[in-house]
């Protein structure tokens, strides 16, 4: 076919790591505007009604990237991908996407087997089998690897920043400038810089390190939590509300968790003691996050999850049930087209002062 | 010991014969649930999620019917019915939410196909009541022949209906809603005029678009086995229905590539008969008027 | 030879309206009134303001009040509006491919091959896309309903009214007046705010050919017509009798059916002379809890209504 033009569609930033991939193997990437009301409106035409928005979201994505001439399309997909609806999605999305008329090749991001399958023979022909094809892999993970962590350091660090700084909004431009850096960055010797300029721009940031703050942590279906459009920017809106956000759900969490790795087994081990079997997803995860975070000491823990999540509307009574159990305030909120900014903005007011007069009383008694 | 067997999803409407004659043969005494009515409905909608389709919502209900009626109520953790296939996740974790929610002793009937078959599910749960093996095993034998039977008794109706001149629709929805008539506002008894096909009576379609569940993957079958042999599709979904929300894509399309009427009826506790009688009839007079077009 | 006619009789949830046609369906009588809520005051009266009891030799109901119109008079059957009204559009235009049918409180699309439906959706659930929604506006801008096509075909600047809920888009209709929008203007966006929900509620991503044949009470308002005409990008056909065109299918069912069967109709005009009441009470064998109504003509009991189990009939 015509020479390549790979494209993926959006969740949160990961568009900085993905793009970085295909650039590194020599690919041209086209990457489509981050989500917005458009890209919606174009996912809800074309999508069935009662599915969950990010199907919804990721087809208005896929479709604003083929419309600017994309013509190859990389997916998450793919039986052993998940239990909830997320393995069925690029099937559908592929056959609506083919009747609106367009034409490109669909790659399914999936198990291992068809990882494996992608990095050896698919990426290799798309590229043009260039004789350094490994070497430029190779470079290529990496720099996905440096770049995921960046990407998560930011965001780590400006959570913090936030909620403590004394010139309001600094945080938020600083936050810009370094994820701007870490895009721009090509080369492993500019990464490992740009790690020390993170670290050195936001501990210029003038803090109150005196302020009361309120911890929450956040959770639920991985999309919902990592993409700001969607969640309608929810960590900024509570940051406004002096909230310290707790979100361990990031990239290098994910890719970890694909792997094997990292706290996510730790999470499953403890939610399978309250449901002997999973439903998808990450429900293991949301339950066994509320024991996990409890004893890091957290005041409250908001679920998102999109409308009719499969996974997470089944363990909402077992939520609930928790949240009394442990005396732990929970508040959830499901995600769809229709939600509104003072709809969540209203709840999440209201939830936070609940939690500070609670903190109030009890640390008068 | 009195079991309490509530009416609701795959445990009655597909695997009911199974279970009821199982215990009959191991003498343990059991009781129904009453059949799905406005109370129950109310009790579930009180004590269930909003986010989940209405089927579901029903358990709490039945089993809430229940309390006081039985020492121990089963309930069926479904996880996969067919090699290769799994459940809808909502029907993973059934017997902890209902344990949860309504605070009765719950016997759980793991079934998980794509691990072990169903002669094991039967078996581990038959030794809980019987400490006896071998009685175990005759009657699991005994019940499945029942079961089978049904089946086989149902693939005869077809046969029999596809010779008749009647109209023929396939009818493709899950058990659980299509054999309540509560909750289907007894569409079958709307259908009675007509000759009409459920999942249960296809045969195997080798290709069909890719699915990983169970049902949706017997309801695709359906639709793809009856499309050139009934005079439309009536699909029968619940709103909120997860699985069928993307399946039912395939369907529709199926339908206009064959050329084939397909009306869809979402259901939930709030659909009235209003709604579903005129369009049911609406659907029947179009397809009849069609038949008569073409042959005129 | 006594000459024979056919009754169509349409009882909606806002209009009762009622048709005569004779052997050659031509339209010789026909009556229109409100339903108020009162569906079987308004059969005895729409029957009654027909100009004579006619020789009828067959009769049928339809609408949402069909069936206890049936008991009612003794017609000889019932259909469902949506077949009644594609028969009616189809007589007078033959080759439509889409109807549009808004009324006070539904709408229905049809699309047709060949005179045929093929596929048909109906909307009775929400107000927005339906005659209510503009009525209800109307009342607010003190405006006659009557008035507003009129109105609508003055309008020379745009105005957009958000339409997914009817209660909000008079929210929105407040703001625009506010900001000073013309009344025309409004009411010509309104007329588009229809539209777009009737296509967002009914249609979808189906496509509308033509020729489009536009009935219902709403298909009186000139505005609405013409914001269809821009949205289908389509010539849009109200034909004659588009108000009763349901009741005129359904005479013609009622023809097709006695060319059929040839059976005696029960129908017999003096019926309006009858007393008609009804009683209500809440069932109790089953914990349903039924509201059964039973309706009695002249101390018998003809009818039930509201049973689940089927129980009453």
């Amino acid at each position: 076919m015509q020479s390549p033009i790979v494209s993926f569609p959006h969740m949160g930033e990961s568009w900085i790591i993905m793009k970085a991939f295909f650039e590194t193997l020599g690919l041209k990437v086209l990457v489509p505007p981050y989500n917005n009301e458009k890209t919606m409106k174009e996912g809800v035409i074309n999508s069935p009604e009662c599915v969950c928005i990010p199907y919804k979201i990721t087809l208005g994505s896929m479709i604003e990237a083929l419309k600017m001439g994309a013509n190859c399309l990389f997916m998450i997909g793919g039986q052993r991908t998940g239990l909830c609806r997320l393995p069925q999605y690029v099937v559908n999305q592929e056959k609506t996407l083919r009747e609106m008329g367009f034409e490109f090749e669909i790659y399914k991001v999936g198990d291992p087997l068809m990882i494996q399958r992608l990095l050896t023979k698919d990426l290799k022909e798309l590229s043009g089998n260039p004789k350094d094809y490994y070497k430029k892999l190779i470079k290529a993970l990496r720099i996905v690897w440096i770049k995921t962590e960046l990407v998560d350091l930011t965001n780590q660090l400006s959570r913090f920043y936030r909620v403590y700084e004394t010139n309001k909004g600094k945080t938020n431009k600083v936050r810009e400038e370094m994820l701007k850096m870490v895009d721009d960055s090509k080369e492993i010797k500019e990464l490992k810089k740009a790690r020390k300029t993170i670290d050195e721009s936001f501990k210029d940031i003038d803090i109150d390190k005196k302020r009361e703050v309120v911890r929450i942590l956040i959770g639920g279906e991985f999309y919902s939590v990592l993409d700001s459009f969607i969640n309608c920017d929810i960590e900024r809106r509570l940051a406004e509300l002096n909230v310290l956000v707790e979100n361990p759900t990031s990239f290098s969490y994910l890719i970890k968790a694909k792997m094997g790795l990292g706290i996510r087994k730790k999470l499953v081990r403890l939610g399978l003691k309250y449901v002997p079997v999973t439903s998808g997803g990450e429900d293991l995860p949301t339950i066994g996050r509320i024991e996990y975070f409890r004893k890091k000491g957290i005041d409250g823990y908001i679920i998102l999850f999109p409308m009719g999540c499969l996974p997470e509307t089944a363990i909402i009574p077992i939520l609930d049930h928790l949240g009394k159990k442990f005396d732990l305030p929970i508040i959830h909120f499901s995600i769809d087209e229709n939600l509104s900014e003072t709809y969540l903005q209203t709840r999440l007011e209201a939830f936070i002062n609940t939690i500070k007069r609670r903190k109030w009383k009890k640390n008068i008694i | 010991m009195r079991i309490g067997l509530p009416k609701i999803l795959l445990q009655y409407y597909k695997y009911g014969i199974l279970c009821e004659t199982f215990l009959k043969e191991l003498k343990i005494d059991y009781i129904y649930s009453d059949c799905t009515n406005k109370k129950i409905v109310e009790d579930s909608l009180k004590v269930a999620q909003d986010e989940i389709c209405i089927p579901v919502k029903l358990i709490y209900g039945h089993s809430l019917n229940l309390k006081g009626k039985c020492d121990k109520i089963l309930v069926s953790r479904m996880i996969s019915l067919k090699p290769n296939t799994i459940t809808c996740p909502r029907l993973r974790i059934l017997p902890e939410l209902v344990s949860i929610q309504t605070e009765m002793e719950v016997l759980k009937l793991n079934i998980n196909i794509q691990k072990y078959p169903l002669f094991f599910s039967f078996f581990t749960f038959g030794l809980k009541l019987r400490k006896n093996p071998i009685s175990v095993v005759l009657a699991y034998y005994k019940a499945f022949k029942k079961y089978n039977k049904e089946i086989q008794e149902l693939k005869e109706k077809r046969e029999r209906f596809l010779k008749e001149e009647k109209i023929k629709i396939a009818l493709i929805g899950h058990s659980y809603l299509i054999y309540d008539k509560f909750i289907s506002l007894d569409i079958l008894g709307r259908l009675k005029d007509v000759n009409v096909f459920v999942s249960e009576m296809a045969d195997e379609v080798k290709e069909l678009p890719a699915t990983y569940w169970s049902e949706e993957r017997e309801l695709l079958n359906a639709a793809y086995y009856f499309i050139d042999k009934v005079d439309g599709i009536l699909l029968l979904t619940s709103f909120l229905c997860g699985t069928g929300s993307l399946i039912n894509e395939f369907i529709f399309s199926r339908a206009k590539e064959c050329k084939v009427p397909i009306m869809q009826l979402i259901v939930d506790e709030n659909t009235t008969e209003t709604m579903v009688d005129t369009r049911i009839q609406a659907f029947l007079n179009m397809i009849w008027r069609k038949k008569i077009c073409r042959v005129q | 030879m006594e000459k024979k006619y056919y009754l169509g009789l349409d009882i909606g949830s806002t209009s009762t309206k009622a048709a005569v046609v004779d052997e050659n369906i031509e339209v010789v009588d026909s009556s229109y009134i409100m339903t108020e809520g009162k569906p079987i005051e308004a059969i005895m009266k729409c029957l009654g303001l027909l100009k004579k009891n006619y020789e009828i030799v067959q009769a049928a109901t339809t609408g949402s009040g069909r069936r206890l119109a049936k008991a009612m008079i003794n017609a000889d059957l019932e259909i469902d509006e949506i077949t009644a009204h594609a028969v009616g559009v189809t007589h007078f235009v033959p080759d439509a491919k889409t109807i549009i049918e808004i009324g006070g409180q539904d709408s229905k699309n049809m699309i047709l091959e060949d005179g045929v439906v093929i596929k048909f959706s109906l909307n009775n659930l929400c107000s927005a896309g339906t005659g209510v929604f503009l009525e209800h506006q109307a009342n607010r801008l003190r405006v006659p309903i009557e008035r507003f096509g009129d109105l609508a075909l003055r309008s020379k600047a745009g105005c957009t009214i958000a339409s997914k809920c009817t209660v909000f888009a008079e929210t929105s209709m407040i703001s625009k007046q506010s900001m000073g929008y013309k009344v025309e203007d409004i009411i010509n966006g309104l007329c588009h705010s229809m539209v777009r929900n009737y296509i967002n509620i009914l249609v979808k991503n189906e496509k509308l050919l033509p020729p489009v044949v536009f009935c219902g009470g709403v298909s009186e308002n000139v505005g609405v017509k013409y914001a269809f005409e821009e949205a289908l990008e389509a010539k849009v056909i109200v034909p004659k009798h588009n108000k009763i065109i349901g009741s005129i299918g359904a005479a013609i069912i009622a023809k097709e059916e006695m060319d059929k069967t040839n059976q005696k109709t029960s129908f017999d005009f003096n019926i309006i002379k009858s007393d008609f009441k009804t009683k209500t009470f809440f069932c109790s064998i089953c914990p349903n809890q039924c509201e059964i109504s039973q309706i009695v003509r002249d101390e018998t009991t003809i009818a039930f209504f509201g049973s689940r189990c089927g129980r009453y009939i």
